[in-house]
């Protein structure tokens, strides 16, 4: 009997609060199940409780569905070490985990993802974040994603330069539930990368 | 489309789409002249686009370069490039040089002293009409009534003179006249198609006989989609094993074949252009049968074939089964011995039956796979209405012997 390849883990982690991490995750969740056609699975392993609410809106229950599916996703609220057993024992591929901002204390499970993917937002209001976790996130250069939403280019220009962090504009998309063109085709390199 | 400006100290930047597709003149020099159908289906399209520039502003925006160069396929989208003549009708009309393409240019063009105006765009639409249908540029000495009469009937000679008279006049007046009159024309044997394919069951090669009808399709210069419209992994496999990306419109083109995989809901790429496609449905189960019922009342034309496997192990068809199956529905028998009767379903009424000859690769049949796949478009056109049943016919091909 052929022997089943362990699921791909990748970890989302945003600098600080509002840095769309969340955002980013049902992005990237949503691409790997319609169009790479993956199993997919999100666990929200952080306090912000953004899935729950979520869920209780595509399906119109309040029920705590674990999991709940939607468009081919299927969605851990309250994720942790227990889900995340569970689900390396089911037949997904990939399991993304939504750990929040650093702040929320889980630099240690992000640091066990196969993919680490790490989101800042350069807006002036919140450049702080960044640059107190700079020393933190440069462990992982050459290995983690760095991603920014939000923030003009001359700021991740000058933070390059300084740091030598080099972050990548994530493509404008305000439905995190529909892939176009020029998402799929960022999202593509993020996913070639852990090949 | 333009999607920005942009300048600095030195230059200025011009930001466009990215287009991905062959030119018409690069299209015609390599397969020489186009098929009636295509040709009305691009023609179709290029009034479109040039109906939008005359009528989208307060004064219509001329071309004046309307030529095979400047116009693109992008998976049977027409796309419109090079507006480096375009103006405005009043700019258009201002003392000056002007400039234009031998065979396309209106007589009007080539003297500054008469008025320029929507027709001039019509005459080039008429010289394209020509160059898509001949495979070269408009010959002055050819009477393009005769001309159009021998390709089109007489509506279409019709119409390739009226957009080609060299007094304005003369020309269609509009170019959304010019289009109604083509719609019209296309109506006739040429509208939509779709083919579904489904299985009785898995592993009976419903992927396999939907890339080889594709194929040959292509190769019959008739462009057409195959479509993985269930969540399988083949195509992704496919492309993989080519390695192959897709195009903005989540097309694959593989071996000459334009290809698109299944994609989830969440998925929003470009829409295509085409007419005609062969859609690989997986299993008929009963999702599979409230979708076709639902879709009978769509547009177009619409043929089923459900392959069915021909071993004696392979699940029988029901007369249920055949009750379920929409009228025009041919019933393809795969990996049958020749030589072995299969059995006729009770019901089965005037439903074609056809076995399948073995054929390794869908992209490359050999001699005896390619009678079989113009055996079987045969039908499906006749099936479609597209065609007039013919006498005699692959009696060999035929299940019910």
């Amino acid at each position: 009997m052929a022997k089943r390849q362990a699921p791909h883990t990748i970890g989302i982690m945003g600098a600080g609060p509002g840095c769309g991490a969340t955002h980013f995750t049902l992005l990237l969740a949503n691409y790997l199940a319609a169009v790479e056609w993956k199993r997919t699975a999100v666990l929200e392993w952080n306090d912000h409780h953004e899935l729950k609410e979520l869920i209780g809106v595509c399906t119109g229950t309040e029920e705590d569905l674990k999991p709940a599916s939607i468009l081919d996703v299927d969605y851990f609220c309250d994720g942790g070490a227990e889900e995340l057993a569970w689900c390396m024992d089911k037949e997904y591929e990939c399991i993304l985990m939504d750990f929040g901002c650093v702040q929320d204390g889980k630099k240690a499970e992000f640091l066990q993802c196969s993919q680490k993917l790490f989101l800042g937002a350069f807006n002036e209001w919140k450049l702080r974040y960044l640059i107190a976790q700079k020393d933190w996130m440069l462990k992982g250069k050459g290995s983690w994603n760095y991603l920014s939403v939000f923030g003009g280019e001359e700021a991740k220009k000058e933070f390059k330069r300084r740091f030598g962090l080099p972050f990548r504009s994530v493509p404008y998309a305000p439905d995190a539930f529909i892939i176009q063109r020029d998402m799929a085709v960022f999202l593509k390199t993020i996913w070639r990368e852990k090949q | 489309m333009v999607y920005d400006i942009e300048d600095d100290d030195n230059f200025s930047y011009l930001v466009e789409e990215y287009l991905q597709g062959n030119s018409l003149e690069n299209l015609v020099s390599s397969q020489g002249p186009l098929t009636r159908s295509t040709v009305l289906e691009y023609a179709i399209q290029i009034c479109g686009v040039v109906n939008y520039l005359h009528s989208a502003g307060t004064e219509p925006i001329l071309h004046l370069d309307l030529q095979p160069k400047n116009l693109l396929i992008c998976h049977e989208r027409i796309k419109l490039v090079d507006f480096g003549q375009a103006a405005g009708l009043a700019e258009a009309n201002k003392a000056g040089q002007r400039f234009g393409t031998v065979g396309f240019a209106a007589p009007e063009q080539y003297d500054c002293k008469m008025e320029l105006d929507e027709r001039t765009d019509i005459y080039a639409i008429g010289g394209l009409l020509f160059y898509l249908a001949a495979g070269t540029y408009p010959d002055p000495k050819l009477s393009l009534l005769d001309f159009g009469v021998k390709l089109w009937g007489r509506e279409g000679g019709r119409i390739l003179a009226a957009c080609l008279e060299p007094v304005k006049e003369d020309r269609y007046q509009s170019v959304s006249q010019l289009q109604k009159d083509l719609e019209c024309l296309q109506k006739g044997p040429v509208s939509s198609l779709t083919v579904t394919v489904y299985g009785l069951e898995s592993g009976t090669g419903v992927t396999h006989i939907s890339l080889a009808i594709g194929a040959y399709l292509w190769k019959k210069k008739i462009p057409n989609l195959y479509e993985e419209s269930h969540p399988c992994r083949c195509i992704r496999k496919l492309a993989d094993s080519q390695d192959i990306e897709t195009d903005d419109f989540g097309i694959l083109s593989v071996f000459g074949c334009a290809i698109k995989p299944y994609y989830g809901r969440q998925v929003r790429f470009l829409e295509h252009g085409y007419s005609l496609i062969i859609r690989d449905c997986g299993v008929w189960e009963n999702e599979a049968r409230s979708l076709e019922e639902s879709s009978r009342n769509d547009s177009g034309e619409k043929v089923c074939l459900l392959v069915a496997g021909g071993k004696w192990w392979n699940q029988r068809l029901t007369e249920e089964l055949i009750q379920d199956l929409p009228d025009k529905a041919i019933i393809l028998y795969n990996f049958s011995e020749p030589r072995i009767r299969l059995p006729v379903p009770e019901g089965i009424g005037r439903k074609q039956m056809i076995r399948v000859p073995l054929f390794s690769n869908p992209f490359h049949p050999d001699r005896r796979a390619k009678e079989w796949l113009e055996f079987l478009w045969d039908n499906i056109e006749i099936r479609a209405g597209k065609q007039q049943k013919k006498k005699g016919g692959w009696a060999a091909f035929l299940a019910r012997r």
